[in-house]
């Protein structure tokens, strides 16, 4: 047993702790944001801070949590690297949140961006990449929030929160992108945000003392993209609708007018959306079944009236079925991309059919393509009071 | 005086028959079929009960005799220490692939500084130490090894279950039935063909050897269970597209469980069960082999053996393009061999057994 | 031969140097001398003046060489024995007899009048118990004897003994019950027994260190206290090794799963006593893993831990002049110390002092910066988990494993743990207590000592003794209606 343990020790040394590596030596990359500037890239780095400020563990000084560094090289790797020329630390990407992507970057192509992060094995594909609308990707990272300590954080957990509570944006992971990337028959979408407010405030810490700051990040609709290129965008209300047809909204609001000037708004709660093709045609049927509350009502309506319910229904169908249109008319017609994968249903469920239309699915049969909408509401619930609170009329 | 079960015998078989799924296994069965792995799954589980009744055709014959003394006993000693050390050299090369397959993993995703030699070292380390133990402990090991495969496969499987979209693995059979068959082929002979390495066990030796038959069957059924459950939910989760491009995609998949927001992470913790799967592989094979050329368990040999294997996954595949091209292409015609070598020996144990009955 | 009886006299005293401790009483019955030889300190002179003097005073006839048988007859003590030799006189005056050399006799009496140098029966200070038999052994082998035979009163207990130590000439007894042992553990355990030659046994640990199998660093047999778990551990079909001038029993064989049960299981409901068990056993693990766990995941695979938690630990070991392993190596030592000292202190409440001790003394260092709050967690978590064992082998054998696997984060982290971790079952896999694999009932599997060994079933369940122990698996327990 002795002669045991001390070959084991013996073999241990050997393996020298090559990657050994402790935790201060790490800059721990929470963001990276990436835009291009004359073929090269320019990469803006979001680190956590870890010094301690003093030995009190409960101060609050003065020390912004996290620092951000600026490099440039012609490849991403490259740029990455020379952070070592700025910082003493090795960098860290494993708990990389959120990739932000330049507007002018995403209109050149970012399938270099998907290969350099596939690639690395320590780079987290569970992350989140968005593109920065009308801005550059430092702007962005450049901004404080007094919400959360890191705020590269914030933006993504305003991504998810607003996933599920709006639906203007989605929250798909980088790898669930570099998946639909590589399936020819899908076209990305993605989340945007934008900067609002002058930029050079926002940098200090004295914004974050005041209540409402000036600089804000913003998330705005989704970003339309065609194989690997920005081609548009599309607005609050058509994202809602496109995060609709892609079966990512758990719950979203429906805006139906019934006055002038006077709105209904009704919650649509997890809608279930099916999409089908009929078969050996240039058709599907996108269903859309589900149901919801009244939340907040302007007009004068009897709601006990089962008329009325049902014509307030009625109205909230047309109204989504109008709003799916638009963005399947703006994305379709305008934008020429398919990003709710129609192609992929019809390839899925039939695929020697696909092989026939395959060749000019772009060009003539995505505009060609005859879409059914058919949506079906039922209002289940009224809120806590059952009539509507008059507005004094004289 | 070496005393097994047939249970731990059985884990061991399951063991061996996962394990080859990790890599090179997997590898080849998404190449072969694509989308229609999991078809490919099931028709080599179908067509592997044959080549089960085999070994235990041949497990059943002389129940004192280890298998290179069974050859010997058929063959006559020249040509039946040939066959034997064919099959000690053909286990030899499965090894150094499975051995490269290991280091190459860990190097790759855990200790990408480390030179790959003393990464092989510690398990070098490890095999020699449970060879020099004997065979119930690898079978005692085994079987704890296994209970905790078992249950860290279920959380993982639990885990991916809750992303599993049945979009991913459709459409079926779209290039017909051809590539199925073709994956099933890969499975049959890189996992269920290393089975031949229970039979150094001879039968005598177990203590309730009534019960081996109904035993292996069943740890085949289960094993077969758990290769198609891992391939459909890796395919199902990732999508085929991610699968193919992936250098490991049962690790990468892996990545994505997501247990109440939790358990989050823990793809390290669940990958450990291919580690386990992957030594016991390599002890038995070992064990196998010193087995072949001398009959006790000869501590010299082990060392020998072991570092050969050693060497010889350091000095054969220099990089990853190399091993791919040589799992899809070269491999299975080894296995082949192996295939021929063992309808071989059923075909004569058949004709000495109508050959006893007619002097009878 | 003992006839001249002046000159064994003679011999006696040069051979204990005339030591004033023996003493040498003459006495004459009509003309025969006899000596009245014993041993002062072992003796109770009140069993010699009752016993022996009173009655060798009422014999007052003699009728030549009936003498002998006459004295043999009449002395109104209940153990007499006879010698032949020197060899025997010494061997009984040593322990506590007296010696009637009758001239001219070729055999000597030898009378028991030990001198009762115990301390009375009182509760045990290692092991605790809430609600089972408080008493517990003391130094002398006949109470030993005694307490056990006053709970299995059959003709089947068992008891062989031997004298093992050359100085010591220790009495050992080695009990078993015919009927439910296994021969073959029998006569493997009286081998060990009599390979020994050894100049003196101070305790039962000595024996026990001498029979086992000395490579392990596993515990393969148990020391008890307690009558009550060694008459348990005789009805389940194992041996227990009772050691004069030790309080400690010897029971073989222990496996694994004997560490983690204690008495208390037999009187607690099963659904306790199983949760129990399984809390035991994630204490072991915990306890063997934990640092090295945490030194993998803060030095190599941090990909392992929420971001959140991996900025505080960074903010935590910001100004720390040690690498982790230093760290951890530092403080588990420190916790031994003190552990080891503790042990030394008079007053059993001492442990919960110590672990107080330890965390202000971890805070103090904290605050100086020498180590970070959670290396002191960790430590806790890992020395508090390897408490609830009552075994004190087993306690040491955790320290062993936990150095090993500590070794194996700081050289390749997680995969170094994993390597370890396989090892380490390697290990335990081949070791045998005394021809039995340490891991049955689990590995080669035997169901019906699985259903007492991690989890307990409801006693009606529990109907047979398990196979690797005992060839009597007739029914222990049921009910009338089951019969």
């Amino acid at each position: 047993m002795k002669n045991k343990i001390l070959v084991l020790l013996v073999i241990f040394l050997f393996t020298g702790c090559y990657n050994y590596r402790e935790i201060n030596s790490l800059s721990i990359t929470t963001a990276i944001g990436i835009d291009k500037k004359d073929d090269n890239y320019l990469l803006t780095i979001q680190v956590v801070n870890t010094q301690k400020v003093g030995s009190d563990t409960n101060s609050t000084g003065e020390q912004s949590k996290f620092i951000t560094y600026e490099t440039k090289g012609e490849t991403i790797q490259e740029a990455l690297r020379k952070i070592v020329l700025e910082s003493p630390r090795r960098l860290y990407i494993n708990h990389l949140q959120l990739i932000v992507i330049g507007e002018d970057l995403a209109k050149e192509g970012i399938s270099q961006i998907f290969d350099f992060f596939m690639r690395n094995p320590e780079a987290r594909k569970q992350s989140q990449i968005i593109v920065a609308k009308e801005s550059k990707a430092e702007d962005v990272l450049k901004i404080l929030t007094p919400l959360e300590t890191i705020s590269s954080k914030n933006i993504v957990d305003s991504i998810s929160s607003d996933s599920k509570y709006l639906g203007v944006s989605e929250n798909n992971t980088f790898e669930y992108q570099v998946k639909t990337y590589l399936n020819d028959r899908q076209d990305i979408v993605m989340s945007t945000v934008k900067v609002v407010g002058s930029v050079d405030k926002g940098e200090n810490t004295e914004s974050l003392k005041d209540v409402s700051s000036d600089a804000k990040v913003v998330l705005q609709g989704l970003a339309v993209f065609k194989k690997d290129k920005l081609v548009g965008y599309l607005t609050e209300d058509e994202s809602m609708s496109a995060n609709l047809v892609n079966k990512k909204v758990k719950d979203t609001l429906v805006n139906i007018e019934c006055g002038k000037n006077k709105y209904i708004t009704i919650e649509l709660m997890k809608p279930k959306v099916d999409i089908s093709p009929i078969q050996d045609k240039l058709q599907m049927k996108i269903k859309v079944n589900g149901n919801g509350n009244i939340k907040e009502i302007d007009c004068d309506y009897d709601l006990n009236d089962i008329k009325v319910i049902q014509e307030i229904e009625k109205k909230t169908e047309e109204k989504i079925k109008q709003n799916i249109n638009s963005v399947l008319n703006k994305t379709i017609n305008e934008y020429k991309t398919d990003i709710f994968g129609f192609a992929d249903t019809i390839y899925k469920s039939n695929p020697k059919y696909y092989k026939t239309i395959k060749d000019e699915w772009y060009s003539k049969n995505l505009e060609n393509l005859q879409i059914d909408t058919k949506v079906d509401f039922t209002l289940k619930g009224k809120g806590n009071i059952i009539t509507v609170i008059p507005d004094e009329e004289n | 005086m070496k005393k097994i079960n047939s249970l731990q015998l059985t884990s061991m078989i399951i063991m061996v028959i996962i394990s080859a799924t990790f890599g090179k296994g997997f590898y080849t069965l998404v190449k072969s079929s694509g989308v229609d792995a999991w078809i490919g799954v099931i028709i080599s589980a179908v067509i592997g009960f044959s080549l089960m009744f085999l070994f235990l055709y041949i497990f059943n014959y002389e129940p004192d005799l280890p298998l290179p003394e069974k050859n010997k006993k058929l063959f006559g000693k020249t040509f039946g220490t040939i066959i034997n050390y064919l099959i000690a050299i053909i286990i030899f090369i499965t090894s150094v692939s499975l051995f490269y397959d290991l280091i190459g993993f860990i190097s790759s995703q855990f200790l990408s500084e480390t030179p790959i030699l003393f990464i092989g070292l510690m398990f070098v380390f490890v095999i020699i130490y449970i060879n020099v133990k004997g065979i119930e402990v690898i079978s005692r090991t085994s079987f704890i090894l296994l209970i905790i495969s078992l249950i860290s496969f279920l959380i993982g499987g639990i885990g991916l279950l809750n992303n599993f979209e049945l979009s991913n693995i459709k459409p079926f059979l779209e290039f017909g039935i051809q590539p199925p068959i073709k994956g099933s082929i890969y499975i049959l002979m890189l996992n269920i063909m290393p089975t031949i390495l229970f039979l150094i066990v001879p039968k005598n030796t177990l203590v309730d050897n009534k019960k081996i038959n109904a035993y292996v069957t069943v740890g085949y059924i289960i094993s077969m269970i758990l290769i198609f459950l891992t391939v459909i939910l890796i395919i199902g989760n990732l999508g085929i597209d991610l699968t193919k491009i992936y250098l490991y995609p049962e690790y990468i998949a892996l990545k994505r469980i997501n247990i109440f927001n939790f358990l989050d992470r823990i793809e390290n913790i669940i990958v450990i069960q291919w580690i386990f799967c992957l030594i016991i592989n390599i002890s038995l094979s070992v064990y196998f082999m010193t087995n072949t050329i001398k009959k006790n368990n000869n501590k010299l040999i082990v060392y020998i053996i072991t570092f050969l294997i050693l060497l010889a996954s350091n000095v054969v595949f220099k990089n990853t393009t190399l091993y791919n091209a040589y799992v899809y292409n070269i491999a299975i015609y080894f296995k082949y061999l192996l295939l021929f070598i063992i309808i071989l020996i059923s075909i004569k144990i058949k004709i000495d057994r109508m050959k006893k009955s007619k002097e009878n | 031969m003992l006839n001249n009886i002046e000159e064994i006299v003679r011999k006696l005293k040069k051979d204990t140097k005339d030591s004033d401790d023996i003493i040498y009483r003459e006495k004459y019955i009509g003309r025969k001398k006899i000596y009245i030889i014993y041993n002062e300190p072992l003796t109770s002179s009140d069993k010699i003046s009752d016993f022996v003097i009173r009655s060798l005073n009422k014999i007052k006839s003699i009728t030549g060489l009936g003498l002998y048988g006459k004295i043999k007859n009449s002395i109104s003590n209940f153990k007499v024995t006879e010698i032949e030799d020197y060899q025997d006189l010494c061997f009984y005056l040593h322990k506590g007899f007296t010696i009637l050399l009758i001239e001219n006799e070729t055999k000597a009496i030898a009378l028991e009048t030990k001198a009762n140098l115990n301390r009375s029966i009182s509760p045990s200070t290692t092991e605790d118990t809430v609600r089972g038999a408080k008493d517990s052994f003391v130094e002398d082998i006949q109470t030993n004897l005694g307490l056990i035979k006053k709970r299995i009163k059959t003709n089947d207990l068992w008891i062989d003994k031997m004298n093992i130590g050359k100085y010591t000439d220790t009495s050992i007894g080695i009990l078993y019950i015919n009927g439910i042992v296994k021969e073959d553990l029998v006569n493997e355990v009286k081998k060990r027994l009599s390979k020994i030659n050894i100049s003196g046994v101070i305790n039962s640990g000595v024996i026990k260190n001498l029979i086992v199998d000395e490579k392990v660093k596993f515990p393969t047999a148990q020391t008890t206290e307690r009558p009550d778990v060694v008459s348990d551990a005789l009805l389940q079909g194992k041996i227990a090794i009772v050691v004069d001038n030790s309080p400690y029993v010897i029971i073989i064989p222990a496996l694994l799963q004997d560490f983690f049960k204690t008495m208390e299981d037999e009187y607690g409901k099963d659904t306790n006593v199983s949760f129990t068990r399984i809390l035991k056993f994630l204490a072991f693990m915990i306890s063997i893993m934990t640092p090295a766990i945490y030194i993998s995941l803060v030095t190599y695979n941090q990909e392992m831990i929420p971001t959140d938690l991996l900025v505080s630990f960074a903010v935590q070991r910001d100004g720390v002049p040690f690498p982790a392993f230093v760290e951890a190596l530092m403080l588990i030592i420190s916790f031994e110390i003190l552990r080891e000292s503790d042990l030394r202190t008079p007053t059993t409440t001492g442990s919960a002092l110590s672990i107080v001790g330890a965390l202000i003394l971890g805070d103090a260092a904290v605050n100086a910066g020498i180590v970070s709050q959670i290396m002191i967690i960790i430590v806790a978590i890992t020395s508090i988990s390897s408490l609830p064992f009552t075994e004190l082998e087993f306690i040491n054998t955790l320290r062993i494993y936990r150095l090993l696997f500590m070794v194996g984060a700081v050289f390749m982290g997680m995969i170094g743990v994993v390597v370890v971790f396989i090892i380490f079952i390697i290990r335990i896999c081949s070791i045998e207590s005394f021809g039995k694999p340490y891991l049955m009932p689990l590995v080669p599997i035997n169901l019906s000592g699985l259903k007492n060994s991690l989890i307990k079933l409801p006693a009606k369940l529990l109907t047979r003794r398990p196979e690797y122990l005992s060839n009597n698996t007739i029914k222990q327990r049921s009910t009338d209606d089951e019969e």
